[in-house]
């Protein structure tokens, strides 16, 4: 399938990104970029440089700005590019940060053009560049480095892989694992929007990879098919995976049409990814307390 | 995601280069019976309606001369379909029909490409037809860095099972399709039935088109698209607003920033034995503006619906500033005293500044969506009790 091959980033410890990842920011200047840009580098994130058209020559917080990436890799190694440039500038920054060859992308931007998604996603493939987002808080290695909005007090190092489509939800779930003393190899918002960078199976590939994660959290949403997609991987997972699926409620989505029914997997209904996710073994949470029961039953089975 | 009426959506496939048939819009029977003229007295009369079936429930009717071109449509407009009142009428002239085909094109979430759909066989269920028989079905994803190639698009055809010119002439029409699909910035394109006429042109009879919002910026269309009559007058709002807004019927009215956390608050008050009244995401970054807006539709509800007993509000904060998610909500409760009581829960960072503020307007503000979710619902089943 086009789009789904992930490129070969090794990190030392958990997935994609660590404490010596070195991050560009795309959109650093502008008001919201700052603010972010401060976050960061407050939690100790490696940003070497930013880039913002027309504002070469700047500094933000002591980061250099430069007007093209090109001009930034001439002074910096550049392991990863956080954007957030505004939706309509953003596949431009995108098929930048690719086509200058930096191996992961991670878009923050919500309301990207459906179409230009497809581009990003299909660059990234093509270019070899793991593409996270559009519309995403980011990834974050607890006590390491944040790539994207991750709020700090919600995630701490630990066992678990967390991979989720949606990102405040995410908080709210590795909260509450922090409060019950479980933390987190790396935490992933992967992305809200219809088309995103990678599929889920990708992250959840890298977690059965990496040595430090013992158990995946994953939180999927109803729409689309990413969850039945993943389950085929699942089934063949040596680690515990526990998955909590929102819109079990919710009024069922609208429908695309006969081709939306027969072009994507399965239903779209949470439900029905309940049933496929626990038919490959996924314990499935009903609440967000079951998230962080089930978690810690894995992870003491993973002990044994 | 913007579905567009059936006139609609030909008038733009029509200035994308993709033939549709000559047609006219009417709301009234006068002026369906002057549209029938001008088409030459036989025509068909459509009622427009967002949702599917109006064939089956007789909404899609031949007429043979000009009055009765306007008698259908009064009756026609007249009529109603799962809850969507016939506001338009499309009268269009009659196309003499030697083929009906079929062709799609989607956005295919998980291959993250766009799919062509295409069958020789249209006018019926398409999934009927890749259930029963799925090798008649032609399927294939485009590759958005290259585009469609011609001989792609024939392949489609062949697979279809066209031949010879017949196949040339729908790999023409894919390749056109497959253009207006991205100018338009296009979620679906569903072209059924593809006509092919006794004089060889191929026309689109009927269209569903459901377009990209996130694209507005670039689409004057969707820019100039107001009314929307599948919307409730509340979710019309929040379309204006920003904010992703639908009507439920419940007891608790929500709001929150992120869909994936208000699906999951919509799933948690269903689990504390109540139901909520409506679903709100003002998207992970809600400026004071938006939070402000999203809390006066919730308001809106809880006073319109003397069912919603209580409002239950949830921020999390990591794009969203606690001034600008909290201002927001004291914008809004000072400009219009909520008529029932609000629980709410903020986290992630500076949460406390947030809560602070949202305590001193009156807010119950809890330390776990649990909690807030469940003094939520209980307040709203006890009143009832």
């Amino acid at each position: 399938m086009p789009g789904s091959e992930p490129c070969y980033l090794e990190a030392d410890v958990s997935i994609l990104v660590d404490s010596s990842t070195r991050v560009l920011v795309q959109g650093a200047t502008g008001r919201f970029g700052q603010i972010q840009t401060k976050l960061m580098l407050d939690y100790g994130t490696k940003i070497v440089a930013g880039v913002t058209p027309g504002r070469g020559g700047q500094e933000v917080l002591g980061v250099p700005i430069y007007d093209t990436i090109a001009e930034a890799k001439a002074k910096h190694s550049i392991d990863a590019s956080v954007i957030y440039v505004p939706a309509p500038f953003t596949l431009d920054a995108a098929t930048e940060a690719i086509e200058s060859g930096i191996p992961l992308v991670v878009v923050i931007t919500e309301g990207v053009p459906v179409h230009d998604a497809m581009r990003i996603r299909a660059l990234g493939a093509r270019h070899g560049s793991w593409v996270i987002g559009p519309n995403c808080p980011g990834i974050i290695t607890p006590g390491q480095t944040s790539l994207g909005m991750y709020p700090p007090s919600t995630a701490m190092p630990g066992p678990v892989g967390v991979a989720s489509r949606s990102g405040t939800l995410c908080f709210e779930v590795t909260k509450l694992m922090c409060e019950a003393g479980i933390g987190q190899t790396s935490c992933v918002g992967i992305g809200g929007d219809p088309v995103i960078g990678t599929n889920f199976v990708e992250y959840l590939k890298l977690f059965e990879k990496d040595p430090e994660t013992r158990a995946v959290v994953m939180i999927g949403e109803l729409g689309g098919g990413q969850e039945e997609h993943a389950a085929r991987f699942i089934a063949e997972m040596s680690k515990p995976v526990v998955a909590f699926i929102s819109g079990k409620t919710a009024p069922p989505e609208k429908r695309m049409g006969h081709a939306g029914a027969i072009s994507s997997e399965g239903s779209g209904l949470a439900v029905d990814k309940v049933r496929v996710l626990e038919s490959v073994g996924v314990r499935v949470a009903d609440t967000l307390d079951d998230i962080v029961r089930l978690t810690a039953e894995a992870l003491d089975g993973a002990n044994r | 995601m913007m579905r567009l009426y059936e006139f609609e959506g030909k008038l733009l496939l029509a200035q994308n280069g993709i033939p549709v048939p000559r047609g006219e819009v009417a709301s009234n029977p006068e002026e369906a019976s002057i549209a029938a003229a001008a088409l030459g007295d036989a025509v068909v009369v459509k009622a427009q309606l967002l949702v599917g079936g109006r064939g089956k429930a007789g909404l899609v009717r031949p007429a043979a001369t000009r009055a009765e071109a306007g008698s259908i449509a009064a009756q026609i407009l007249d009529a109603s379909l799962s809850g969507q009142k016939v506001q338009r009428v499309l009268v269009e002239e009659r196309l003499q029909i030697a083929r009906e085909m079929y062709a799609s094109i989607s956005v295919d979430r998980l291959a993250g490409s766009p799919l062509i759909l295409a069958c020789a066989e249209g006018g019926v269920e398409i999934e009927e037809v890749a259930r029963a028989r799925p090798e008649a079905v032609a399927r294939h994803h485009v590759d958005v860095l290259k585009g469609l190639r011609a001989h792609e698009a024939l392949q489609v055809a062949k697979t279809a099972g066209l031949a010879g010119d017949d196949a040339v002439s729908f790999s023409r029409f894919l390749m056109q399709l497959y253009s207006a699909f991205c100018r338009m910035d296009a979620y679906l394109l569903e072209v059924n039935p593809l006509v092919a006429t006794t004089d060889g042109r191929l026309v689109a009879a009927d269209a569903k088109v459901i377009l990209d919002d996130d694209a507005a910026f670039r689409q004057p269309f969707l820019q100039g698209r107001r009314d929307d009559a599948a919307l409730t007058p509340l979710e019309r709002e929040g379309r204006e607003k920003k904010v992703s807004y639908v009507d439920l019927e419940g007891e608790v009215a929500i709001m929150g920033n992120g869909a994936g956390l208000v699906l999951s608050l919509l799933d948690l008050v269903r689990h504390y034995g109540a139901r909520p009244a409506n679903f709100l995401d003002t998207g992970g970054g809600a400026s004071r503006t938006k939070a402000r807006d999203a809390l006066t539709l919730v308001m809106k509800k809880a006073e319109q619906d003397p069912r919603v007993r209580s409002i239950l509000l949830a921020f999390s904060l990591s794009i969203s500033l606690p001034e600008d998610a909290a201002g927001g909500v004291l914008d809004a409760v000072a400009a219009r005293p909520p008529r029932v009581p609000i629980f709410a829960v903020v986290h992630g960072t500076r949460a406390e500044v947030g809560e602070e503020m949202l305590r001193s307007v009156g807010i119950k503000v809890f330390p776990s969506i649990q909690e807030a979710t469940r003094a939520a619902a209980l307040a709203a089943t006890r009143s009832n009790a």
